[in-house]
């Protein structure tokens, strides 16, 4: 298995997983408290990447990252390097392929808390982002745990919009998954055959700990 | 709110709910918004409190305009109100204290530590201090929930039903306890309920509500002993209301004809409306009577007492309520009587037993139709 691969997949994992609390904890609550309608647009949005193919998705990102975007030329004055096929760009394009993993349960676990807690925190005269943090993500530890996972993983295993946007340079951008596709193109498939294997095996242990987490649940604190 | 004029000017326009209220913001006074289920109540709190976005109503404190119908003009969180939920809403991850100490804005760590201790102090559950939420009864959640509603000091408190979720001993404990606790903090107080006993024990003044509208409002006693409107007299449980008419006016004394009985009634009036000066021979009128102001006797034991109204007639029903015991009488149309056990034992009152119900004039309620 590839060293240096595994290191980058980790490190898009780790970075992809923080960017992502942060972008989604606002976005998830949002979208579960808000009383405007077209909440259902952005959902709809957010929810693009399940069923978009990854290689829509990748192309989409590439033009409006490129040289030619304006976010790729600003990038280009800021940085003095390019957008796309940078790690930077991968980690862009990774929050937003994995925004649903994240976003998702992060609903699911604040549309379960009570509406009259919040009700209650108002009333006391808390503004919405004090109730946030001291009622609504406390009470939703396992979908903040089902969210962070889900997002690591998903990222871990991603292919299509990393082939797309990252290319395949060592160090860079060439992940675990783009590692084994480079193996099997060149016909190796013993080495494709262990990093498929420590793939699964990660995918299996991550989503038993999710499935356990959800079984538990928060049903500790139900009254 | 020292004011003794100062009101809260609510009106109401959502759902079936039209409804315009005004409530007296003197410390210490508690108006009750009564109604049976359905009747809007809980959609007038809700809108005082600013919990359900634009309202379509409009909502005046003191002066102060919070909501102008259009859109949410004053945040829940600005409006400086308490609300006790009816089943309590505690925040179940956190402690006693903690939720206490949620809505104390801007004070040091040692002042907000006095003032969780003054409130649970208030509410008898300073001993509960330290217990998770999680691990208390309802009653003990419910005087949890009160000191938190009243440890920001709000400048009003809204109680939502507060007893509904409590058994029954539970409920008559805490009754008492909660009046004496909204008088003592001196903070003006406005109770949902649809429990009579209830209503009568915390309130001081009442705001009866049917199907969304006001139908009758003023002091609670005489909302409840005396209403005016017809339509109250069902909700505030005066179990009989009988159509009769007027045949007799003297001296303030209304005599009336129900079925083949002629039944006096007089009372001191307290306010405007009907008193029975207002009566003239031939009106058409309701006449109500509380079940335990019937007293019943065995026919031929009729003793020379003051008593003006002696009707005869034949028990329909005999069922125990708690450490009394109702009694139907038919006396041509339905009469409830409400007795005690042993004067139930001692008239040996069966279905068809033969008996005089007997009522006091100044029992009788009149009401025109």
């Amino acid at each position: 298995m590839d060293g240096e691969a595994l290191a980058l997949s980790l490190r898009l994992a780790f970075a992809t997983s923080a960017v992502l609390l942060a972008v989604s904890i606002p976005l998830a609550a949002w979208i579960t408290f808000t009383r405007k309608r077209w909440v259902a647009v952005v959902e709809a949005i957010v929810a693009l990447p399940i069923v978009l193919p990854p290689t829509v998705l990748g192309f989409y990102l590439l033009v409006a990252m490129g040289a030619q975007s304006p976010l790729g030329r600003w990038w280009v004055d800021v940085t003095g390097g390019p957008l796309v096929f940078s790690f930077q760009g991968l980690l862009i394009a990774s929050v937003l392929s994995s925004l649903p993993f994240a976003v998702q349960p992060l609903v699911a676990a604040f549309s379960g808390v009570d509406r009259r807690l919040l009700e209650a925190s108002a009333v006391l005269g808390r503004g919405w982002i004090f109730a946030v943090f001291k009622v609504v993500l406390p009470l939703s530890r396992a979908g903040l745990v089902t969210a962070l996972v889900l997002s690591f993983a998903h990222t871990v295993g991603e292919f299509g919009v990393v082939l797309m946007v990252g290319g395949n340079i060592p160090g860079s951008t060439r992940t675990l998954s783009i590692d084994i596709y480079d193996s099997v193109q060149s016909f190796d498939y013993a080495a494709a055959g262990v990093t498929s294997v420590a793939l699964l095996g990660f995918s299996a242990v991550v989503l038993t700990i999710v499935y356990s987490l959800r079984r538990r649940g928060d049903r500790r604190w139900v009254m | 709110m020292g004011d003794v004029s100062a009101t809260l000017d609510v009106s109401v326009r959502r759902h079936v709910v039209d409804a315009q209220v005004s409530v007296p913001l003197d410390p210490a006074k508690v108006t009750v918004l009564f109604g049976p289920s359905g009747s809007g109540k809980t959609t007038i709190l809700r809108a005082i409190a600013g919990l359900d976005g634009a309202s379509g109503s409009r909502i005046v404190f003191d002066g102060e305009e919070w909501d102008d119908g259009q859109r949410l003009r004053v945040p829940t969180r600005d409006r400086r109100v308490g609300l006790l939920f009816q089943d309590h809403a505690l925040f179940p991850h956190m402690s006693v204290a903690e939720n206490v100490a949620y809505g104390l804005i801007g004070m040091s760590r040692a002042e907000r530590a006095e003032r969780v201790q003054q409130s649970l102090e208030a509410t008898a559950a300073e001993h509960l201090i330290d217990r998770m939420v999680n691990s208390l009864s309802g009653g003990e959640a419910q005087r949890v929930a009160l000191a938190r509603a009243i440890a920001p000091k709000p400048r009003l408190l809204l109680l939502d039903e507060p007893l509904s979720a409590l058994d029954a001993p539970m409920r008559s404990r805490l009754r008492g306890e909660i009046r004496r606790i909204l008088t003592d903090q001196g903070i003006p107080a406005i109770v949902v309920t649809h429990d009579r006993t209830e209503a009568l024990a915390l309130a001081d003044h009442a705001v009866v509500l049917i199907e969304g509208r006001v139908v009758e409002s003023g002091p609670v006693l005489e909302v409840f002993d005396r209403p005016k409107d017809s339509r109250v007299v069902d909700v505030v449980g005066m179990e009989t209301a009988l159509p009769a008419s007027v045949v007799d006016v003297v001296d303030g004394v209304v005599r009336v004809t129900v079925e083949s009985h002629t039944i006096t009634s007089a009372f001191v009036p307290t306010a405007e409306g009907n008193a029975p000066s207002t009566f003239v021979v031939g009106d058409e009128a309701l006449v109500c009577i509380r079940a335990e102001d019937v007293s019943l006797e065995l026919p031929g034991a009729r003793s020379r007492g003051s008593q003006r109204n002696h009707l005869p007639g034949v028990v329909q029903t005999v069922s125990p309520e708690g450490v009394l015991v109702r009694v139907e009488v038919d006396i041509g149309v339905p009469l409830a009587a409400l007795i005690t056990r042993p004067a139930a034992i001692d008239l040996d009152l069966q279905p068809g037993s033969p008996v005089a119900a007997v009522v006091k004039s100044t029992s009788v309620h009149l009401i025109k139709r």
